[in-house]
């Protein structure tokens, strides 16, 4: 069932109850988390967290609690699942799923007792689900209803010849009806994509119960950020979901005063380069996949033509090596508009370099960009340091931390991590490259990361190794200048712990939209591999953990499906 | 004087209160006695002058056509009385306010020591009491258990110790970290919680502390 009202059917259905929130290991879980957390803490409604990072987690987490608490709100995860088979015993709980994958499983938009409910704010939610399901209700109620008439009247025997007859119409009906269900079905499911951020729903949560804040609205733009950033809405739904968080900004600035240490956000165009406020100009440019990839910078000559183009922008290499916060003033004020000039289009082909994002700023702190936040945050949730010890909430707590405005130390440690991550990001590419190891097979693009390699820990969780696949098609594209590989989707596969291998899978470049059909790709696949070999733990579907000794044969029948 | 015994019970009260920070000072009952008899004595000097003063004012009534001069003498004469009536009058108001002032302070006192020392009063303070102020201290016992009883009814915890904190507190939740297994723990409430290690809660302040000592739970900072 689909939430309609927010405060009514959700909100206020929570007082008086202990709610266990179950959270994804996502940027936009973590926004979401903090959103709803504040405004549960305001209310003194009691609450437990659960971060998990995998479907067993989420079982685990489940049962564990499914004693002595009675609603659930899942963030997230889950909306792909059958939630009522998934979760054993149901009775008495309301489960709350306010989740971005889709899509979503039919048996939770439909659920007859009305205990799974989703949160949502798609106006146009699911077209597929919605026109096939009520399409079929309509069928079965009208076979249903013949059935009755016919029984009723007539005499017995030209009944019961009728009755045959009709039985025989309604099998007949029936399998057609079903066939066109599955047809829908598999239509409806073949592609893996994702909505606009969970963050989104919380905010509109706090407006509908009078509890905005322009903290809210900051930490929506950090996840609407990884959308952007992961590639998990097309540009143009940025766009407007930006616009539409400015009226939010715009709205909650005129009623709050402004003291000193407020947060202040502004939606402006800002250079797209990754944390270059808070490094070095030259090194933000060489790392971030955008510029990266169009200046080639792995290469010798790229590198070349790289300080040739600062040259020629009349940007010192000293001043560009120098941390942007410490650069010569003359020097830094004349960085934006250098990068607006038509030589860098016309000569290095070197364009697009500024983005609409938000800017905040905390009384006389360097300001953040929705992208230095987003990136500090990420960096503290996948944090190799902890990973391997399997701590992986003190992670999820940290990037909450983060986000709080009184934690600077917390967000600086992040955004160090966050470098680490980006140097980390860039090396491996610089060698994917190098070693040419990224080839054709079949129907789409292969990489594997050497076993060996120091940057493996960096890329163990989803939302890293997803970004490094995504720079790693990008910059493979424009490295070979073979149009027929942006085409292909790519699918890269790294080392993960105790002999399992990652395998992740994304869509072509020149496709727009973000629709993935990896996801269900790999669902058949497992299937027809032997039990334990590839485990599908992943909250995104078109990731999957393959176990090594498995690992060549899933490819090659991949291989075989994509021909 | 009139008003000398009150006022020194004043002085006094207020002299023991400073004195002894947490307690109640002994009752001084015959400080009171004095006090109030000397009340009855003004009043009836009072009651005595006033039907005097009626007797004559209804005299002059009667005679008031026939005379004018001796009017006028006798008129003098009540207006002395009438003095002496007020001035007893106004040494009354002053006993009254320096017994309800004793009083009242002693009740304040009495209010404090159940936010201090609780429910049950030492027996030492007990006996410092009078029979009334023993009744008054047990009905303000139970007008704040009914209201502590009362709060957040409707929310997820019935009733709150008010008398816990000595600051109110920022919240009545706390939010923290589980740092060990743990398994159930049953709080006063009876809602079982299941503290499983790596979690985080956000709950009713029960008997936390315990755990804190324990080291099974750490609160979480904003």
């Amino acid at each position: 069932m689909l939430v309609k009202h927010l405060r009514k059917d959700f909100y206020e259905l929570l007082f008086g109850k202990r709610v266990l929130i179950i959270a994804n290991f996502d940027i936009d879980s973590v926004c979401t988390v903090k959103i709803l957390t504040e405004l549960l803490k305001i209310d003194g409604i009691s609450f437990s967290l659960c971060p998990v990072d995998g479907i067993t987690a989420m079982k685990q987490a489940y049962s564990d609690y499914r004693e002595t608490v009675s609603v659930f709100v899942l963030i997230n995860c889950g909306i792909a699942l059958d939630i009522r088979a998934f979760f054993d015993n149901l009775k008495n709980k309301l489960v709350f799923v306010l989740d971005y994958h889709r899509p979503v499983h039919v048996n939770n938009f439909y659920d007859e007792t009305n205990q799974i409910r989703i949160l949502s704010l798609d106006d146009n939610f699911d077209e597929g689900l919605d026109s096939d399901d009520d399409g079929d209700d309509d069928d079965e109620s009208e076979i249903m209803d013949m059935g009755d008439s016919e029984d009723e009247d007539g005499s017995r025997r030209r009944g019961r010849k009728r009755k045959r007859r009709n039985e025989h119409d309604r099998e007949r009906r029936r399998a057609v009806w079903k066939e066109k269900r599955n047809e829908l079905l598999f239509e409806y499911t073949q592609f893996c994509y994702y909505a606009p951020p969970s963050s989104l729903v919380a905010l509109e949560l706090s407006w509908a119960i009078s509890r905005g804040d322009i903290q809210y609205v900051w930490w929506t733009t950090v996840a609407l950020t990884d959308a952007l950033l992961l590639e998990k809405l097309p540009r143009s739904e940025y766009v407007q979901k930006s616009t539409e968080l400015s009226l939010h900004i715009a709205r909650e600035a005129s009623t709050t005063e402004t003291p000193r240490d407020c947060l202040k956000v502004n939606f402006e165009k800002d250079l797209c380069f990754l944390l270059y406020r808070h490094w070095n100009l030259y090194d933000s440019i060489k790392m971030t996949p955008h510029s990266a990839c169009m200046l080639k910078s792995w290469s010798l000559k790229g590198e070349g033509r790289f300080h040739e183009m600062l040259g020629e922008l009349g940007l010192p290499q000293v001043e560009c090596h120098r941390k942007y916060a410490s650069m010569d003033v003359r020097c830094r004020k004349k960085v934006e508009r250098a990068f607006s000039e038509p030589v860098l289009r016309d000569k290095y082909n070197f364009n697009d370099v500024t983005v609409g994002t938000f800017i905040s700023e905390i009384g006389f702190r360097p300001a953040f960009s929705a992208f230095d936040s987003h990136l500090a945050c990420l960096a503290l949730l996948e944090n190799p340091v902890l990973n391997g010890s399997g701590n992986v909430v003190d992670n999820f707590l940290d990037s909450l931390a983060a986000l709080s405005k009184k934690q600077f130390d917390t967000l600086d440690r992040g955004i160090g991590m966050a470098k680490t991550h980006l140097t980390a990001m860039y090396n491996q590419v610089k060698e994917f490259l190098s070693m040419n190891v990224v080839t054709p097979r079949g129907g789409f693009l292969y990489v594997q990361m050497p076993e060996g390699s120091p940057n493996v820990c960096y890329f163990r969780n989803t939302s890293f190794l997803v970004f490094l696949a995504q720079f790693t098609q990008r910059a493979a594209v424009s490295h070979v200048r073979n149009r027929r590989w942006s085409t292909l989707p790519l699918v890269l596969c790294a080392p993960h712990l105790s002999g399992y291998w990652v395998i992740v899978g994304i869509k072509p470049l020149s496709l727009e939209l973000p629709k993935n059909l990896f996801g269900k790709l790999f669902e058949t696949l497992a299937i027809k591999m032997t039990d334990g070999a590839v485990l599908m733990d992943f909250l995104d579907p078109h990731i999957v953990l393959v176990h090594g000794d498995h690992k060549d044969k899933f490819i090659q029948l991949l291989e075989a499906c994509m021909v | 004087m009139f008003g000398e015994r009150s006022f020194e019970l004043v002085k006094d009260v207020e002299r023991q209160m400073t004195g002894c920070v947490t307690g109640v000072p002994t009752y001084d009952e015959n400080g009171v006695r004095q006090v109030l008899d000397e009340m009855q004595l003004l009043f009836d000097q009072n009651q005595k002058d006033y039907n005097r003063i009626g007797q004559k004012v209804n005299q002059n009534d009667v005679t008031e056509n026939l005379d004018v001069t001796m009017n006028s003498s006798t008129s003098t004469g009540a207006q002395g009385e009438a003095a002496g009536v007020y001035l007893r009058h106004t040494a009354l108001e002053r006993n009254k306010d320096c017994l309800l002032a004793y009083m009242s302070t002693r009740l304040e006192r009495i209010r404090d020591l159940r936010w201090i020392k609780g429910s049950v009063l030492p027996e030492a303070d007990q006996n410092n009491m009078t029979e009334q102020e023993l009744q008054y201290f047990t009905d303000y016992n139970k007008i704040l258990a009914n209201y502590m009883r009362d709060i957040g009814v409707d929310g997820d915890f019935d009733g709150l110790d008010l008398t816990e904190h000595m600051e109110p507190p920022k919240s009545h939740m706390v939010y923290f970290k589980v740092l060990k297994e743990y398994g159930e723990f049953e709080p006063e409430d009876g809602k079982i919680i299941v503290l499983r290690k790596n979690c985080v809660h956000h709950l009713p302040k029960y008997q936390c502390e315990t755990l804190i000592r324990q080291g099974v739970i750490e609160i979480l900072t904003e």
